[in-house]
């Protein structure tokens, strides 16, 4: 009886009705117990972009608008805590694809659809979620996938359509922590085989392991080393298309100048892939899943006067060159500037530029460069209704008796 | 209820006061409950009572010692040594919360003196916070109200302060962190204060009693002190490595902190980027602070202790509203006497059977054992006899008569809990 009451109260609020009807004892004061937190979250995030023909930032074949407003997300999550202390929450949320002539409900990408158990020690989720791979270091462009061809660990079954495929994917994950600090993710994951290279057409397509650092938050522009992580990831591509792929990967963030009002960071992530024997580049496909070694490097500097943050400037760089495609290789280089209107609320603007050696010109539709200039606005923002729950890596948690609310 | 360790049991404490008490009350208390008890009426009450002060003097509120005085050589000084920590309470099985603790309790210990006496607090501050304490109710030289910024620097991290000031006037006190209040007494730093009269108690005169009880009422937002907490600790533990780094303390200053010597200082701030709080609100408007527990010191129904009476028996409950709530305290079966308003005797005792006891006040009362039985008592405002909004809960306890199976009350059939 109890845990249908907890499953109706999870899958929707109507049901709540039900939910509290099935509650025999008196209740003066109705419900109130039997709603789960809810927390919207988003972010809305549009730019006028100049000059984009040459498939800037691993925006894929599709037709796109200068008016750009991809990557512009709404999730929404429901979260309870259980009997015995641990937390149960379910997340769904969707985010705008950029591809300009694609209407009728395929500009939205369902990049958030899954349930978590979290407790002190230990985590489980499973569903549509962030990869594991691509926890590790966000990078400070204006786009989550600017530059993702060095910014992400790439999807090797991606035919390069959608850049999301390379930062979503379905995941089993079980979490292991020590002291809230050290975490260790042990997943199974269904990426995205848009390319259709994997070796079923179902199931689970790649396992890994990664470790992860995060330093307490109240001291992320402090700590010398706030976070960093590395990982591997095996992916079972079909021998067809060259056989398994590996993946190292490995980065971090490194305060070089730690404040609360001038700040300077770097980020970093590298990557190894091996095992897989593409050999020449002819689709965006062959490019996500040849071996390759690659580098991503960020420095942002963050201006916060009276400790608020009110303006960044951050120069991002990424290199990579393939190990089996003789002489295939490409960089590129953002500078990206944001500046706080109001809280969440930034002005953003950005000038990208890329370019690939001849042997990958052919799966860039023959361009060899990009560049592309971005002006927008952009709104990040957060709500919380019904609050019973605080976060778990919450500074007090850290440094006092963790409890589990 | 309510003395050194309210968060534990209690009764040892109330023994040893029991005992003092005993010594000054004599034989004549034994013989006014007897004739209660045995009769069950109210024989002996018609007698006049014509110690109560009843006049009216317009210097009463003049503090009885110089406030500004020092301590005299041969003058006694009790000292306390409190501590500020964030530790974890328990409200009931299940709900726990950060708090701030003086003394890892909450409420603090009580603090109880003769007026007159010299009392010296030694405030430890281990905790990543700023915390004064003020002294509610008594009339402290100015240096010594704790006041942060206005009358002393905030005790940082680490740092010691020491509050020396004679205790007057006599009654029922308390005394709180008066930095950020609506976060630092709301999450655990308030405690009780009694100071005892010089002469004899008038209460005590005319309501002999043996037992007392205070009981600190407050209330708590779970979620507000646990966001407001987190930020308080994140913002300590950024100025404690702050304090290792010559470039990091240049940035970090009062001005960060949101504090300015004048109007016109933070006006010109503003103008140069400064935000404040009120400006950044990230939700558009400020949460509202909604309480979800009422506690009866710091533990809510059933978790709270009962009053335990006799037949025949006064007992005095000193009342202390530690929240931020008006709450209105109703007792089932028996009407009480209100006889002490913050601190001081009424011109006369009122007669009640529900008493408002708003934010900052103390009230003194007197319950007669008059009615044998199991007693609710709970604030009558019913929002706060609820836990987390499920009611039983909250600001509720019992009066429970120890004789009361002697005096034919079937008390196994009564449920004394539930929840
Ligand atoms: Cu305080």
């Amino acid at each position: 009886m109890k845990i249908q009451i907890n499953r109706i109260g999870i899958l929707a609020a109507g049901a709540l009705t039900a939910a509290s009807q099935a509650q025999t004892q008196q209740n003066p004061v109705q419900q109130i117990s039997l709603q789960p937190q809810i927390e919207i979250a988003g972010s809305g995030l549009a730019t006028l972009d100049f000059g984009r023909e040459g498939m800037f930032g691993g925006r894929g074949i599709g037709s796109r608008s200068q008016i750009n407003f991809s990557d512009s997300s709404l999730s929404f999550g429901v979260a309870q805590r259980m009997y015995r202390g641990a937390i149960g929450s379910f997340t769904l949320g969707g985010i705008a694809i950029d591809e300009a002539n694609n209407g009728h409900g395929k500009q939205i990408f369902m990049h958030q659809a899954f349930a978590d158990f979290q407790e002190l020690r230990f985590e489980g989720y499973i569903g549509r979620t962030n990869t594991p791979t691509a926890q590790i270091v966000a990078f400070p462009t204006i786009r989550e996938d600017d530059l993702v061809d060095y910014t992400s660990v790439l999807n090797p079954f991606s035919n390069g359509a959608n850049p999301e495929e390379h930062r979503y994917s379905n995941v089993a994950g079980a979490v292991f922590n020590s002291g809230l600090h050290h975490f260790v993710n042990v997943h199974a994951q269904h990426q995205i085989d848009s390319a259709g290279v994997g070796q079923s057409d179902t199931g689970l397509n790649s396992v890994g392991i990664s470790f992860q650092y995060e330093g307490n938050p109240a001291l992320t522009t402090i700590d010398r080393f706030p976070s960093f992580g590395f990982g591997v990831e095996s992916r079972a591509v079909n021998k067809s298309f060259g056989g398994t792929s590996n993946v190292f990967y490995g980065g971090g963030v490194l305060n070089l100048q730690p404040g609360l009002v001038d700040k300077l960071d770097l980020r970093l992530l590298g990557q190894v892939s091996f095992g897989n024997d593409t050999n020449t580049l002819t689709t965006l496909n062959d490019t996500y899943r040849a071996d390759q070694e690659s580098i991503a490097l960020s420095l942002r500097k963050l201006y916060s006067p009276f400790g608020k943050p009110a303006s960044q400037i951050a120069l991002t760089t990424g290199m990579k060159r393939y190990s089996k495609v003789p002489n295939a290789n490409s960089y590129g280089v953002a500078l990206s500037y944001g500046k706080s209107l109001g809280q969440g609320f930034d002005f953003v603007s950005q000038i990208g530029y890329e370019r690939r050696s001849s042997a990958m010109t052919s799966a860039f539709g023959g361009h060899s460069d990009a560049m592309v200039l971005q002006f927008g606005l952009s709104f990040n923002f957060g709500s919380t209704f019904n609050q019973s729950i605080g976060p778990r890596r919450s500074p007090t948690n850290l440094l006092h008796q963790y409890i589990p609310n | 209820m309510g003395k050194d360790k309210p968060s534990d049991n209690n009764k040892e404490a109330l023994g040893r006061r029991e005992l003092l008490k005993l010594g000054g009350i004599g034989l004549g208390t034994g013989l006014i409950g007897n004739a209660f008890g045995q009769s069950g009426q109210k024989a002996a009450a018609h007698q006049q009572v014509s110690q109560w002060p009843g006049a009216f003097d317009p210097q009463e509120t003049h503090p009885p010692y110089p406030p500004r005085d020092r301590p005299k050589p041969g003058e006694k000084i009790h000292v306390h040594d409190i501590e500020v920590t964030i530790g974890l309470h328990e409200i009931v099985p299940g709900v726990q919360t950060h708090m701030f603790m003086f003394n890892k309790s909450y409420p603090g210990p009580e603090i109880r003196v003769k007026e007159g006496d010299w009392v010296q607090v030694n405030l430890k501050n281990t905790s990543p916070e700023f915390h004064t304490i003020h002294w509610h109710g008594i009339m402290v030289p100015m240096e010594m109200d704790g006041v942060p910024l206005g009358t002393q620097w905030p005790v940082a991290p680490n740092q010691e302060f020491r509050y020396l000031w004679r205790a007057q006037p006599a009654g029922t006190h308390f005394y709180h962190c008066h930095v950020m209040t609506t976060l630092h007494q709301q999450a655990g730093l308030v405690g009780s204060l009694i100071v005892e009269p010089k002469e004899p108690d008038i209460v005590q005169k005319t309501f002999p009693y043996k037992r007392e009880y205070t009981m600190i009422l407050s209330e708590l937002d779970t979620n507000f002190v646990r966001n407001m907490m987190s930020e308080m600790v994140e913002m300590g533990v950024q100025m404690e490595r702050m304090n290792h780094s010559a470039k990091m303390m240049r940035e970090m200053n009062g001005k960060m902190m949101g504090w300015f010597k004048s109007k016109e200082e933070f006006v010109k701030a503003v103008k140069n980027g400064y935000i404040p709080p009120y400006l950044a609100a990230r939700t558009g408007t400020a949460m509202p602070i909604t309480p979800n527990y009422f506690m009866i010191n710091g533990k809510s129904y059933p978790m709270t202790d009962p009053l335990m009476i006799r037949r025949g028996e006064n007992i005095r409950v000193r009342l202390i509203a530690g929240g931020f709530m008006p709450h209105f305290i109703h007792l089932h079966g028996h009407d009480f006497w209100h006889v002490c308003q913050d601190g001081s005797p009424l011109a006369t005792p009122v007669r009640m059977n529900t008493i408002p006891i708003y934010p900052g006040t103390t009230s003194d009362i007197v319950i007669q054992g008059t009615n044998p039985g199991f007693w609710h008592l709970h604030d009558h405002s019913d929002l706060a006899t609820t836990n987390n909004g499920q009611h039983p809960g909250g600001m509720m306890t019992m009066l429970m008569y120890e004789d009361a199976r002697e005096a034919g009350v079937k008390w196994e059939e009564v449920i004394a809990i539930s929840s």
